[in-house]
């Protein structure tokens, strides 16, 4: 009889258990979920924004193998925050919308500059948003940027937004700007964040009439000379102080900024050649020691001493050329020094003067010069970064060209 | 055998239960926020404390040989003294157990089971750990055996995997709030060794009672290097001067690994290891709070009391109205008790029963 | 409660039961019956073969590994998948996912009855396959597989990464060399099933302690079974994994044999040495 009862008793507990989870488990299978591969925040016309979604169709990914480009599909809806914005979503799509998979978070350029800290802070409550997705700002509408993600190369979208900032581990073009980071920087008291910077690729582009050296390395996303089938390309940092958006970094800014910050891989620069006039040399250069820097604090304004390492190798190569000389390659070291020398110098001025923001994480050098946090906070380095001082050393050796050593 | 015996890892390892399961709930961050940025200088200097502590504690429970504190209260106050500490201890296992359960079951509720009440998932929980406790005294310590290696190497690999994030300048400034800050209220910190609450209760048990010295002396350092290893996590990877406080900082430290594009948002096997290593740890609490309740009443076969222990567990976790009176409880009120009772009252009964004896030889 | 956990092993071979002789333990041979009844048993025993001493103790020690990963799988694979795909989709990569939603379009059944379905199959294919008349055997084992795989996927009754997922986990079932230990452990996936359906990576790891638990309170004729884990015992031949030959000099201390040492400590030695 009591072996019964307990035998009833285990059985009664089992079916409670299953009846009291099972709100858990029915509402989220996997088959009752829709995947978000981007979100895109626009202002609208009225006082709210326009809340942009991408999901990808699955059906084209069936067993047969065969190469099809899955098309995306991108809804849109006015609401005035997010949570909102979800909520319709999901009664128009009748599946539930579920972030886990958010590879990209579009901000137009807009509402970047109003401020987007309610955003970022919502996002990051939310349990599923991965602190590894990008945050883009994009100086079309954000709905644009997201219509004209096609995939080229690949057949998802989702490889596309997976592998394409890993382009700035060499071309220092772009960076690796994630939600995670932003947020630790925004809650930083000493470091202000950056997004990437996209924009619109268009195929009818006007050729500037005379096309300098420099032209190539100080495009931004929009501005672009690239064509190609996608419509949507970035290049570029968006800089913000606190949650505003208050400036952009081109192509050879970028490159400085991930210097500074030590994510630089690997990079070219053009340079003049000093054998002849009105003809330039490529040089893939990349850093062989991590960047040093080190802060004096003098009457009271950050003295700020950067030091970089480079080697480099000549890429372009012309005929009637000896690439092995010494002499020569110290000659072509020298110009590469003052080349980014004064790159980066520009590049931190404008840091400090234009934007007044510290996005290079300068600050946290200067707290070992401090014993206390009341100290530290007392000095205020966010006030002290705009009369900051900055002498720049590079130190740089080409060693040679790649396969062929003389022509 | 009359009497379960305890081995020796098997004792380090019941130590370093409590420290694991409340480092994943608020314990690094709760460090970090009054000690600021010395925080691993002030965790170095609390481990040697704590070290000189145990040390304390075991040659004052020296000239008594196999007792516990109990059998030594008895000594010195009688029965009833001894009823009233046991009262008090039995009491602080199972109320800090059970704020811990439901603060883990809030967070796992959160992040899991939205649709979930909370009771259900503290009722997984405890029926667990009551089958756990009726097959044996010494069977949740093997099982402990198994899986708090596993646990402990989770958070060298949070560590290690996080390497790349981590910003080395956030140590400074050295001594974070100030000398005074650092070394005089930073003092309370030492509430997380609450692990050495155990050492008070092991002695009977003990299978080498020759090797007291060396489980209470390798506990305090185990526990003080995790706790390094947690508080450098948390400090190195999140910015430095808090203003966003989270329901489980550990957790949010591991959604940040990433191997490549294939293997991220591995939190969740971090948490099944987690959840592991939690019911082990209310296993053991549950398991000595009932030892002690039968030394006070002399009952011979606890088998049935082990289920009112539990309902007892779940009727405690249930008592906070929501949230945010459990972690009021959590960071506030639990580390005042845990050093009050620990020590405070354990190593003033421990002085005077020698002094006692000392008069009486 | 000993959730069929077995605590002697039965052998029907005459080496297996020699082996475990010389190793210390006892051998209860009963008239009438083809088995040798080895007690006292752990756990490690129920992993080993007895072909293993005669391998180079390198292979040796990798089939063994291979035999915990598979006993690992076969109790909790199924389970997992279903806790992945219910609660933690977030683990998965993104192509994944996608893949496996694509597969499960037009599948009516959710994950949980898909899974039990094709479990039970499976469990009814090796049961009959026991009884199969040896000229047709072969051919059950065509039929068997083209009707559970491929054509059970083309009608869209399941999806094809769920056959990946019974398949290894029948395969991994095969690589215990001890029939009841790995019965008791296709017993008990239905069980972590049901709990990896209920409450996800919660289910599993209570489910997971409480089995632990009951592996950890049994013993074998006063020998622990989780030995020499649990509790700690140290030792020279007590490990997971084999040593040399020429380093076996001890039996296993928790036999608690009367010749503890089986090999003298230098056994490599000549015995006579000419003047």
């Amino acid at each position: 009889m009591k072996y019964t009862f307990k035998r009833i008793f285990v059985l009664t507990i089992i079916v409670l258990l299953l009846v009291a989870f099972s709100g858990s488990y029915k509402s989220l299978s996997i088959d009752k979920l829709a995947y978000v591969v981007a979100i895109g925040i626009d202002k609208s016309s009225s006082q709210g924004y326009n809340f942009s979604f991408q999901f990808t169709n699955v059906t084209s990914n069936s067993e047969s193998g065969t190469a099809e480009k899955s098309p995306s599909i991108v809804n849109n809806v006015e609401a005035n925050s997010i949570g909102s914005a979800i909520n319709l979503m999901n009664s128009y799509i009748g599946k539930r919308i579920n972030l886990s998979h958010c590879k990209v978070i579009v901000i137009s350029e807009e509402v970047a500059s109003e401020g987007i800290s309610k955003h970022i802070y919502t996002l990051m409550n939310d349990t599923q948003i991965r602190p590894s997705a990008n945050i883009v700002v994009s100086k079309c509408t954000a709905k644009y940027y997201i219509q004209n993600s096609k995939p080229i190369l690949e057949n998802l979208i989702t490889k596309y937004y997976d592998i394409f900032d890993y382009s700035s581990n060499f071309t220092g073009y772009s960076s690796d700007a994630t939600i995670g980071d932003f947020l630790n920087k925004l809650e930083c008291d000493t470091c202000n964040p950056v997004a990437i910077l996209g924009g619109m690729n268009t195929e009818n582009i006007s050729y500037p009439t005379d096309i300098t050296e420099n032209q190539s390395s100080s495009v931004k996303a929009n501005e672009s000379t690239i064509s190609g089938k996608r419509g949507s390309e970035n290049i570029g940092l968006a800089v913000f102080r606190d949650d505003k958006l208050v400036g952009e970094l081109n192509a050879l800014e970028c490159l400085s900024y991930l210097n500074m910050t030590n994510k630089a891989k690997g990079f070219f620069i053009t340079i003049p050649d000093p054998e002849s006039e009105n003809s330039y040399l490529d040089i893939y250069m990349s850093p062989t020691n991590p960047t040093k820097i080190s802060i004096k604090i003098t009457n009271g304004s950050p003295y700020i001493k950067v030091k970089c390492y480079f080697s480099g190798r000549i890429y372009s190569v012309d005929s009637n050329r000896q690439y092995l000389d010494e002499k020569k390659l110290e000659a072509i070291s020298d110009i590469c020094d003052s080349y980014l020398e004064s790159a980066f110098s520009d590049y931190l001025y404008k840091t400090s003067k234009e934007f007044k923001a510290d996005i290079n994480e300068f600050g946290k050098y200067a707290l070992s010069l401090f014993l206390t946090t009341n100290d530290f906070n007392n000095y205020n380095w966010n006030e002290n970064y705009k009369n900051a001082f900055f002498d720049v050393k590079i130190d740089s050796i080409v060693e040679s060209s790649i396969l062929l050593t003389e022509t | 055998m009359s009497r379960s015996k305890i081995g020796t890892t098997e004792a380090v390892l019941i130590i370093l239960t409590v420290i694991i399961s409340h480092s994943i709930l608020s314990l690094p961050r709760d460090l970090i926020v009054r000690t600021k940025s010395a925080t691993i200088l002030n965790i170095i200097f609390i481990t040697i404390i704590c070290t000189i502590l145990a040390l304390l504690i075991v040659k004052l429970f020296k000239k008594f040989g196999n007792a516990d504190i109990l059998d030594i209260s008895e000594y010195l106050g009688g029965k009833l003294f001894k009823q009233i500490v046991g009262a008090i201890f039995i009491f602080y296992y199972m109320v800090s157990s059970a704020i811990l359960l439901r603060n883990f079951c809030e967070a796992l509720g959160l992040v899991y089971f939205q649709m979930t009440p909370i009771i259900f998932l503290i009722l997984l929980f405890v029926i667990g750990s009551c089958i756990s406790n009726r097959l044996g005294f010494n069977v949740s310590l093997k099982v402990n055996l198994l899986i708090l290696p596993i646990a402990l190497v989770s958070i060298v690999f949070i560590f290690i995997a996080n390497f790349k994030s981590f910003d080395i300048q956030k140590i400074f400034p050295i001594l974070g709030g100030g000398f005074k800050d650092t070394f005089v209220t930073g003092l309370l910190n030492i509430s997380a060794f609450e692990g050495l609450k155990y050492l008070y209760f092991i002695p009977p048990y003990l299978k080498e009672p020759e090797k007291y010295k060396k489980i209470s002396v390798l506990s305090a350092i185990l526990t003080g290097t995790y706790l390094i290893l947690c508080v450098s996590i948390i400090l190195f990877i999140f910015p430095s001067f808090f203003t966003t406080n989270e329901i489980m900082p550990l957790y949010s430290a591991a959604r940040y690994i990433s191997f490549g594009n294939f293997l991220q948002r591995l939190e969740s096997i971090f948490m099944m290891v987690w959840i592991l290593s939690f019911i082990s740890y209310l296993t053991i609490a549950t398991k000595f709070a009932i030892s002690i309740f039968q030394k006070m009443t002399n009952i011979k076969n606890t088998k049935e009391i082990i289920n009112v222990f539990g309902l007892l567990t779940i009727a405690i976790s249930m008592f906070p109205k929501n949230l945010a009176v459990s972690t009021f409880w959590e960071t506030k009120i639990y580390s005042y008790f845990s050093i009050a009772i620990i020590f405070v009252f354990g190593i003033s009964i421990l002085i005077l029963a020698n002094i006692k004896k000392r008069k009486n030889l | 409660m000993n959730f069929g956990i077995p605590e002697t092993m039965s052998t029907e071979r005459p080496d297996k039961a020699c082996e475990f002789l010389m190793e210390g333990r006892v051998i209860i041979i009963v008239n009438g019956s083809p088995y040798a009844i080895i007690l006292p048993i752990t756990l490690i025993d129920y992993m080993t073969s007895p072909e293993d001493k005669n391998l180079k103790t390198n292979f040796a020690n990798f089939l063994r590994m291979l035999r915990f990963i598979g006993a690992f799988l076969t109790l909790l694979l199924p389970g997992l998948y279903v806790a992945i795909t219910s609660f933690h989709e977030e683990i998965l990569p993104t192509e994944l996912l996608f893949s496996i939603l694509a597969s499960r379009e037009n599948v009516p059944f959710p994950v949980i009855f898909e899974i039990l379905i094709m479990e039970i199959s499976f469990e009814l294919i090796r049961e009959a396959g026991l009884r199969v008349p040896s000229p047709v055997g072969p051919t059950i084992g065509i039929v068997g597989a083209l009707v559970l795989g491929q054509a059970a996927v083309s009608a869209d009754i399941v999806s094809p990464i769920l056959i990946i997922i019974v398949a290894i986990t029948g395969i991994a079932s095969f690589t215990i060399p001890d029939f009841i230990f790995g019965f008791h452990l296709r017993y008990f996936r239905f069980a972590f099933i049901l709990l990896g359906y209920m409450a996800g990576f919660l289910g599993i790891g209570i489910g997971l302690f409480v089995y632990l638990s009951v592996l950890c309170s049994l013993n074998s004729f006063g020998v622990p079974l989780t030995v020499p884990i649990a509790p700690k015992i140290k030792t020279e031949e007590n490990g997971y994994f084999l040593s040399p030959i020429w380093k076996r000099e001890h039996r296993a201390s928790y036999i608690s044999s009367k010749k503890p040492n089986s090999q003298e400590n230098i056994s490599m030695k000549w015995k006579n040495s000419y003047k």
